[in-house]
């Protein structure tokens, strides 16, 4: 029981960072068709801006980390996309890999291939002990300001005019534009989110790994175009489900495969991703029904 | 659509050249020259299923890493073999084949599990189809790294006999090239080029999309697994991370940089961005321009290379050769 | 006054032509149908004038302006509402959010509630299910939907394109009801249908498209009795004009 609810805990921790990387990703995607593989570096750029203020008081370098990494995503977007943005989505795609293979270089120019060991708030290295459970400090944080966050962005979705037009973008832009809403500004706007949640990553996956190396954005962004799909492309709530849901099931496999097989886990993650595509096309978290009416 | 004939030759005698500077060079000029004209055997294998579907693949490294492994299994000295690889099943222990034999067990090998992955991938479209090859490359790339015994790991196999060089990389681009332009042409591609257009219309017309789809995976996988095969025989040595994401990424920015519409884009593409790379790499690597000592810079090839990548974007969105292709006026070529 | 007038408009999709320096002309508060066969060109000039799909050669003016290199937003916001064929509902909005998205001229909290008063008093049925999905809603009802929403925009050309597709007929005399109410208001239309049964109740004038290029044009009971109608749908080559 005991193991149960530490393993639970752990998924939705590891889930709710996955979400808010979908998130981000399938925002984008359903607003321009852009698989960006560059938001793997917003969250390294914003990793390395906590490693250079390591000794700086917390909150301020937290807030760094967000301007250094919103500044990163809206200078990309104009330099790099906008130039690009009625092009194929094949070469949207290149662009993108190009941007992130840029950024990532970047930071092996200025600050070496090798891995950076610095520690952001230590203090969370504690755990809180209730009855025979241990919950990491970290992992309480961890799911209080992704739930935060992810309700933060959910009211500004729902509640605002700004938001309104972002979410009638992502599932159908040219009738948002036909309607006069302004692609510069959706998109610019969806940087900016995705920017903003890149960030929060970052200072998350930097407390949990205490090392800054330059392709450790990777993983995180690999799970969000996969949640991203099998979420339903364009459904945001999909997205954020489809990152809990790889997160839950890294995690379950982590703690139920054998020993031996372990090492395979992402390879089980990854065939039960391909599973979701083959049985359900439409995305995990979207009727047929729907899908077929518009 | 007919095919110009003009092009193969065209396409062929750009390839004759390229192995001839490199024929004629010092063995640096040789080594760059082979490494292009293995990626190339990458670009068009891509190109195949790529450029013909118009669905992009992230997973065509596996191929190339299977193909690759596949091969080194029965090429590799059998003393080589029994230091590094222990635990191969005895058969393949115990035989030493050349590199034509080793490839076609490597290729057989890649072909039947891209025949596997690909009936799952074709059912799919867009975008789903690309994410599935993204994820059947992480499958492949994690089982690889962790299966020891056959791959040593993480750590690289070394030991591969050195048998290519630039002869044989030009003479297997030579051969990418021609089952690339005959596979265009003939009634499958120009039905899966259809296809492309407009899939609904494509299925209405009682074009069985998925199969043609199918057979050009299978084909694409097949020709990118011999540019694996071939790239680990030229380095003599493999590791697991040469075929995931990096390879991935310049690989595809070589197709749709040239322009993934056309064998010519393929071909020009892999051309410019590999000389660039390697020009690139003579400049981030140090030494004395005009008496002065330039530190090598790590990364900054890297990164020229990427701006590089995103000017040529820039100005030509649908590629170099924007899906055209390399041919003579069709008043002097056969008739179109 | 000429709101809106096209001229030796032509448009292709890669090497495939789609219109063919295709000319017409549509008078502030007048209603004008476009009929023609599958694939005559129609969604393409609806497009076209959207700002959607780029032309290759001619021009279209908006009250005398150039729309040529202009957003699809900015020439939204000019006063040109597109309603496409399929309508085009946001999934995941409620219909209240759907018809939000059209709310782009009215500033103030206040004029927003009343300009979405209106449309609930003339389409009831949208306030009934105004927290509900968009996309679950009839297909009668999301074109209802699909229509105020383009209302809402303070449109002074609405084009509607093949509005009853689709439709129950109790449904599509609906539609053409409000068409007709709308025509009453002065709001200029452009009609595009592809079954022209039924277009002589609201549209002036009609103009028949094969393709890509205008074959027929005229009053429209002259042009929807001509014999040369069935003629144009089968892709008659010369541009006949109804007198």
């Amino acid at each position: 029981m005991t193991f149960a609810i530490q393993t639970l805990i752990d998924a939705i921790s590891v889930g709710a960072l996955y979400a808010i990387s979908a998130l981000g990703i399938g925002l984008l995607f359903g607003i321009m068709r852009l698989v960006n593989f560059a938001q793997s570096e917003f969250v390294t750029v914003g990793v390395y801006t906590l490693m250079m203020l390591a000794n700086a008081w917390f909150p301020l370098a937290a807030l760094a980390a967000v301007v250094v990494v919103v500044l990163l995503a809206l200078t990309v977007e104009r330099l790099a996309f906008r130039p690009v943005r009625n092009a194929d989505p094949a070469t949207l795609l290149i662009a993108s890999f190009a941007v992130s293979y840029f950024l990532q270089n970047g930071l092996v120019l200025l600050f070496g291939a090798r891995p950076i060991g610095f520690d952001v708030l230590p203090g969370l290295g504690q755990a809180i002990q209730v009855e025979t459970v241990r919950i990491p400090l970290l992992n309480i944080v961890t799911i209080a300001a992704t739930s935060t966050l992810l309700l933060g962005v959910g009211l500004f979705l729902r509640l605002t005019r700004t938001g309104i037009e972002m979410r009638a973008a992502a599932v159908d832009f040219r009738m948002a534009r036909l309607m006069g809403v302004k692609a510069d500004r959706v998109i610019a706007v969806g940087f900016g989110l995705a920017g903003i949640m890149s960030a929060v990553v970052s200072i998350l996956y930097a407390a949990q790994t205490g090392t800054a190396s330059p392709a450790m954005g990777l993983q995180l962004a690999l799970v969000g175009f996969v949640a991203t799909v099998i979420g339903g492309m364009g459904n945001l709530p999909g997205a954020v489900l489809g990152g809990l849901a790889v997160g839950a099931i890294s995690v379950l496999l982590q703690a139920v495969l054998p020993p031996d097989l372990r090492v395979f886990r992402e390879a089980f993650v990854y065939a039960a991703v391909i599973a979701v595509l083959l049985l359900r096309p439409q995305g995990l978290f979207r009727s047929a029904a729907e899908r077929e009416r518009v | 659509m007919r095919a110009h004939w003009s092009t193969l030759v065209i396409l062929s005698l750009i390839v004759l050249l390229v192995a001839a500077i490199g024929a004629l060079g010092n063995p640096v000029v040789q080594r760059v020259v082979t490494d292009m004209l293995i990626k190339l055997v990458v670009v068009l294998g891509l190109s195949i299923f790529i450029g013909n579907s118009g669905v992009l693949s992230f997973g065509h490294a596996s191929f190339a890493a299977l193909g690759a492994y596949g091969a080194a299994w029965f090429t590799m000295p059998i003393v080589a073999k029994k230091l590094f690889l222990p635990k191969l099943p005895a058969f393949v222990l115990a035989t030493q084949y050349g590199l034509t034999a080793g490839a076609t067990i490597g290729i057989v090998f890649a072909s039947t599990l891209a025949l596997i992955v690909g009936i799952a991938v074709v059912r799919l479209s867009g975008i789903a189809a690309s994410i599935a090859t993204l994820a059947w490359l992480v499958i492949i790339n994690t089982i690889l790294a962790n299966a020891d015994s056959l791959t040593k790991g993480s750590s690289s196999l070394v030991g591969l006999p050195l048998d290519v060089g630039a002869g044989t990389a030009a003479i297997c681009a030579l051969i990418a090239l021609a089952v690339a332009f005959f596979f265009k042409y003939s009634p499958i591609g120009l039905m899966l080029e259809a296809s492309r257009e407009d899939e609904a219309a494509a299925l209405a017309a009682g074009i069985a999309v998925h199969r043609l789809r199918l057979v050009a995976f299978v084909l694409s996988g097949a020709v990118v697994a011999l540019g694996g095969v071939l790239q680990g025989h030229f380095l003599g040595m493999l590791s697991v991370g040469q075929f995931y994401l990096e390879f991935t990424f310049l690989t595809l920015a070589m197709l749709v940089i040239g322009g993934m519409r056309s064998i010519s884009g393929a071909v020009m593409g892999t051309l410019l961005i590999a000389t660039v790379g390697e020009l690139l790499r003579v400049g981030a690597g140090g030494g004395t321009v005009g008496g002065i000592a330039i530190p090598p810079m790590p990364g900054m090839r890297e990164i020229a290379l990427a701006l590089i990548m995103l000017f040529v974007l820039r100005a030509r969105p649908s590629g170099l050769m924007g899906g055209h292709e390399l041919a003579l006026p069709s008043r002097l070529a056969s008739p179109k | 006054m000429t709101l809106l007038r096209i001229d030796g408009l032509s448009a292709a999709y890669g090497p495939v032509p789609a219109l063919r320096n295709v000319g017409l002309s549509l008078g502030e508060g007048e209603t004008l149908g476009v009929v023609g066969a599958n694939g005559a060109g129609k969604s393409t000039l609806t497009l076209a004038i959207a700002g959607i799909v780029r032309p290759s050669s001619g021009d279209i003016f908006f009250d005398g302006m150039s729309l040529a290199g202009l957003l699809p937003e900015t020439i939204a916001r000019l006063g040109v509402a597109l309603v496409p064929e399929g309508r085009h509902i946001f999934e995941g909005l409620t219909v209240e959010e759907n018809l939000l998205i059209g709310l782009n001229g009215a500033v103030g909290r206040q004029a927003r509630r009343d300009a979405l008063e209106r449309i609930y008093d003339a389409f009831p049925i949208l306030r009934q299910r105004r927290t509900g999905f968009g996309t679950r809603l009839s297909g009668g009802e999301q074109q209802q939907l699909a229509i105020a929403r383009a209302l809402l925009m303070n449109p002074r050309l609405l084009i509607l394109d093949e509005p009853s597709l689709g439709l129950a007929p109790i449904m599509v005399d609906k539609v053409y009801k409000i068409l007709r109410d709308l025509r009453q208001q002065g709001v200029a239309l452009l009609l595009v249908e592809q079954n022209p049964a039924r277009i002589a109740e609201v549209a002036d004038r009609t103009v028949v498209l094969a393709n890509g290029a205008v074959r027929l044009s005229g009053a429209s009971a002259d042009v929807l009795s001509s014999d040369l109608l069935s003629r144009a749908y089968l892709g008659a080559e010369e541009h006949e004009v109804c007198a």
